[in-house]
């Protein structure tokens, strides 16, 4: 088990009173992580494990978010335990399988964690199908508070993420990193959302206006 | 008489067939679109087509309203290679049914290079199969997305008076119509087109290759936009022989390209009996049905 398997496990084990149980039977199901076993444990974490409301911050794991839940944590142990049982070649198309068959407490957990994951460029995407939804739940997971964004998108799918934020009214100030990624392309296409607002005399969305002039002097 | 020429009505209940027929709706044409959320399985596309040719059709005709229909890969599920090749397969088939008017909406979501390559691939097959095109327009990088439309229109070889670009913006709405293609316009709640824009565009620019639509589907949206749009014209004085044009006769003209509609049949009324069946399935629970 890996460093980072053992401190979930560990952080788990101290917040959730229904670990025990959890973790025996988790040990059986993630031998076979291709099975339909993996997938009802999967999905059933909330309601065997008893907990939804974010974790208190933990120093125990390197790059948790003060967001993530007992829900996401154990999603993360688990998910680490079966790509160990997954050959190398398959590690990626197992993880859109099991996103694609989630419902949206499943997509969200995965995108949560996803740059907790080894290699987590694989994993892209998961990332880039979740920005394609309309349930703000699964887009916020992605693109709020979560490094994968800036550190993995490449530039069309990044830029699109963006103005679908806007579009959305999913305040910036929530995409980690941001500044990093902002280029004339992205300040032309807030540029075309803010003038198109403009053109149908409706207002423009502050976070629009602020990547069209960023960079100006 | 009103034809909403774009309109998602899987999405849609019997209250808002009702609803549209007592507003004077008889015609609609319901263009594959995504779920709101990307299938996972091709059969799920098959059976898909197979309901808005079926029992989408039955539904309609039982609120006395002609339901026609486009078939298409939509941008958002192009993106899925594991699925998209498939579906064009289906998709020789699919569109050579009775009731099939155009291939769409195809077009471009985040404009990545599957879209575009499906997008070209179906105007290829629309090409092939002498039908029109319906062309969604992207909601976001808007004008950049429809000037590499058109671009794309032209590089195809696509005739411009066989494809409509719907949901125009007062930005995109010249664009479109320098080009020669119909411009298809979606009367929404908040995003897209209003009603008082819309009336606005039509003093502007005219009824020629203008349509109205209401692009209800499982969003917040309104299956009345159509003839809420209408009466917001007539208050504003525009013609009662623009109205016809804009409401009734643009979209018939544009889909009898398709050569599987007949206008002088579309302007009889359906003779509605709502003892009929679909596959033993009624629309009714218990009512006592319409019978004309």
């Amino acid at each position: 088990m890996s460093e980072l398997s053992a401190a979930l496990k560990q952080l788990l084990a101290s917040h959730c009173s229904q670990s025990g149980p959890f973790f025996e039977r988790a040990e059986s199901e993630q031998a076979l992580p291709l099975g339909v076993g993996f997938r009802v444990l999967f999905a059933s974490v909330p309601r065997r494990l008893g907990a939804s409301a974010p974790l208190a911050p933990t120093l125990l794991v390197t790059g948790a978010r003060p967001h993530f839940t007992a829900t996401d944590y154990a999603r993360l142990w688990l998910m680490l335990g079966a790509l160990r049982g997954v050959e190398a070649g398959r590690q990626s198309a197992w993880l859109l399988e099991l996103f694609e068959a989630g419902e949206s407490g499943e997509q969200v957990s995965i995108l949560r964690v996803l740059p907790l994951l080894p290699e987590p460029q694989r994993f892209l995407e998961a990332g880039v199908q979740a920005c394609r939804t309309n349930a703000r739940d699964v887009f916020e997971a992605i693109v709020c508070e979560n490094p994968f964004l800036v550190e993995q998108f490449p530039s069309l799918n990044f830029n699109q993420a963006i103005m679908k934020a806007i579009f959305m009214e999913v305040p910036l100030a929530r995409v980690e990193g941001l500044a990093r990624r902002i280029t004339p392309e992205l300040s032309r296409m807030a540029a075309g959302y803010a003038s198109e607002r403009r053109a149908a005399g409706r207002p423009v969305p502050k976070d629009a206006e602020f990547l069209a002039q960023y960079g100006a002097t | 008489m009103l034809f909403d020429p774009h309109i998602h009505m899987t999405s849609r209940t019997t209250d808002d067939y009702q609803a549209m027929a007592d507003a004077g709706i008889r015609a609609i044409v319901e263009p594959a679109f995504w779920l709101g959320q990307p299938r996972t399985h091709l059969g799920s596309f098959e059976d898909y087509f197979l309901a808005l040719l079926g029992w989408e059709r039955f539904r309609a005709a039982q609120f006395g309203i002609r339901h026609l229909c486009t078939m298409g890969l939509n941008p958002k599920e192009a993106n899925n290679s594991r699925l998209a090749d498939g579906v064009m397969e289906l998709l020789r088939l699919y569109v050579e049914k009775d009731g099939v008017v155009a291939v769409g909406e195809i077009g471009y979501d985040d404009v990545t290079p599957a879209e575009e390559k499906y997008f070209a691939a179906q105007l290829e097959l629309a090409k092939a199969h002498d039908l029109p095109a319906l062309i969604h327009l992207p909601h976001r990088d808007k004008k950049r997305g429809c000037e590499r439309t058109l671009a794309l229109v032209r590089d195809v070889g696509f005739a411009p008076e066989k494809t409509i670009v719907d949901h125009n913006t007062e930005e995109t709405l010249p664009l479109t119509l320098a080009s020669g293609c119909w411009a298809g316009h979606s009367i929404y709640p908040s995003t897209k087109m209003d009603e008082p824009r819309m009336v606005a565009l039509v003093k502007q620019y005219g009824a020629e290759k203008i349509l109205v639509n209401s692009a209800a589907d499982w969003g917040v949206s309104d299956p009345l936009k159509v003839p809420k749009t209408r009466d917001a014209m007539r208050a504003a004085g525009i013609t009662e022989a623009t109205l016809e044009k804009i409401f009734w006769h643009n979209p018939i003209a544009f889909f009898a390209q398709s050569g599987r509609l007949d206008p002088a049949d579309l302007g009889s009324p359906i003779v509605v009996d709502q003892r009929q069946l679909h596959e033993g399935n009624s629309v009714l629970r218990g009512q006592t049905p319409r019978v004309d």
